[in-house]
């Protein structure tokens, strides 16, 4: 009989704690999945490129892709202190900057920086650096303040074109590329 | 003879094995299924129970700080105040610190003030703050402990409160809040401290969350109670909202996208209006 008891209670406990596991795991695994989505950009540190370098204003490129996409959200531009602020990039690794935030309610930006001219590898790994930071970031704050922002964050258009690297967070991804490629026709 | 019998009997129970391995596993499974219970809780209960969960007894983050925090710059008394000028109207917020939530961030954002600290992030609610939520403050990730460390402040705006409308009561909200200003007088004993009252939202927006807690009704409960508390705690308070409502006493609609946080435009408004209210 105790044998019996001993062997229903141990089966009873092992379902138990394996229910707990499994959510643990599950919760795990859906924000690990946000997360690597991201870092899988990081990795490749821009999922596209336009490799000829062009000259031109990064305030210019920015009200571009701002005024040919479409956003939920009003976007303004920031102050460039503000902006230095917020993204973890020193001011003289990067020659010319605008960013374009919404007003809080979405997790929608344009952002475009490009490197100084001292040590262009290594200040593009950091303007890369930068934008996945920022990107993790807003993860993290929008994942339990506006969750369905999540969408958009873990698909963010990140392109390198020439020493400068653009990052659009939008819902529609193809059409903020195709913009970038049309401003340069 | 009864009792020696009984006795002998406990005494070859206790010395079987079987019947304590039984006893462990029943120990553990009780454990378990508690636990269990606990998280399903948590998860019913949502913001509410994030706050009731909260360690905010003097055990907290932010109670936890000492006068050893405080670096050499607060030993000074003396801060330096700046009067309120139109024709420079930021100057009020010189070596200030601002405390909030998206809106605050918004402010940062947008309205040109530079000349202040900011301790804010989306989401940003009482709790989180006691509990230690670290932000980034001119580069580092830090606590409100460490940042009210930081230097002194001559003034401090404390704006929170609509992240907190979803918490079951507002009894919760303004205990939480109390030990945070207490915690700010702690450690700034000669900072003026300013609690601002809530911008309401958009007409549209309270109207949708007419059975829901992001309304107007809430915000005014809210702040009614935001000016009992300061009132109590000796405290200034500060309302910053007329500019930016209609007739009604509601948000202005075309000063927002969502109902809740403002276009740029309007963070200078309520800015430029704050700077000018402070006294």
């Amino acid at each position: 009989m105790k044998k019996i008891l001993i062997v229903i209670l141990t089966l009873t406990l092992i379902i138990t704690m394996a229910g707990c596991e499994q959510s643990k795991q599950t919760a795990n695994t859906a924000a690990d999945n946000t997360i690597n989505e991201v870092s899988a950009d990081k990795n490749a540190s821009a999922n596209d490129q336009i490799s000829k370098n062009y000259d031109f204003q990064a305030a210019d490129l920015a009200a571009y892709i701002y005024a040919n996409n479409k956003f939920k959200d009003q976007l303004s531009e920031i102050n460039s202190n503000v902006l230095f602020e917020i993204y973890d990039v020193d001011k003289d690794e990067v020659k010319d900057a605008c960013s374009y935030f919404s007003t809080g309610a979405t997790a929608e930006e344009i952002t475009v920086m490009t490197a100084a001219d001292s040590n262009i590898q290594d200040n593009l790994a950091e303007i890369n650096k930068a934008y996945n930071e920022r990107l993790e970031d807003q993860i993290e704050a929008f994942s339990d303040y506006v969750p369905e922002e999540l969408t958009k964050l873990s698909n963010p258009l990140i392109m390198e074109i020439g020493n400068s690297v653009v990052m659009v967070v939008c819902d529609d991804y193809d059409r903020a590329k195709q913009t970038i490629l049309d401003y340069f026709k | 003879m009864n009792l020696e019998k009984n006795g002998n009997k406990t005494l070859k129970l206790l010395k079987n094995p079987k019947l304590w391995i039984l006893f462990v596993f029943i120990v553990i499974l009780i454990m378990t299924l508690a636990g269990r219970c606990t998280d399903l809780r948590s998860q019913e209960t949502g913001n509410t129970g994030a706050a009731e969960n909260t360690a905010v007894a003097e055990n907290t983050a932010v109670a936890e700080s000492t006068d050893n925090d405080i670096s050499d710059s607060q030993s000074d008394n003396k801060v330096n105040r700046i009067p309120y000028d139109p024709n420079n109207p930021y100057g009020v917020f010189e070596g200030a610190l601002f405390i909030g939530d998206s809106r605050t961030e918004g402010l940062r954002v947008y309205s040109g003030i530079d000349n202040a600290v900011f301790f804010c992030a989306k989401s940003m609610s009482i709790d989180k703050i006691l509990n230690g939520k670290k932000v980034n403050v001119n580069g580092s990730n830090i606590s409100i402990s460490e940042t009210l460390a930081l230097k002194a402040y001559p003034r401090i705006y404390v704006c929170l409160g609509i992240n907190e409308l979803g918490w079951n009561s507002s009894d919760e909200f303004i205990r939480q809040y109390g030990i945070l200003l207490d915690e700010i007088i702690k450690q700034q004993p000669d900072a003026d401290i300013y609690v601002e009252l809530l911008i309401p939202v958009t007409a549209s927006k309270s109207e949708k969350e007419a059975g829901g807690v992001v309304n107007n009704t809430r915000i005014y409960e809210y702040n009614l109670r935001l000016v009992d508390l300061a009132e109590k705690k000796g405290l200034k308070y500060l309302n910053p909202d007329q500019p930016l409502l209609d007739e009604n006493g509601c948000l202005k609609e075309e000063a927002s996208t969502d109902g809740v946080h403002l276009l740029r435009e309007y963070y200078i408004i309520w800015a430029e209006h704050l700077a000018q209210i402070t006294y």
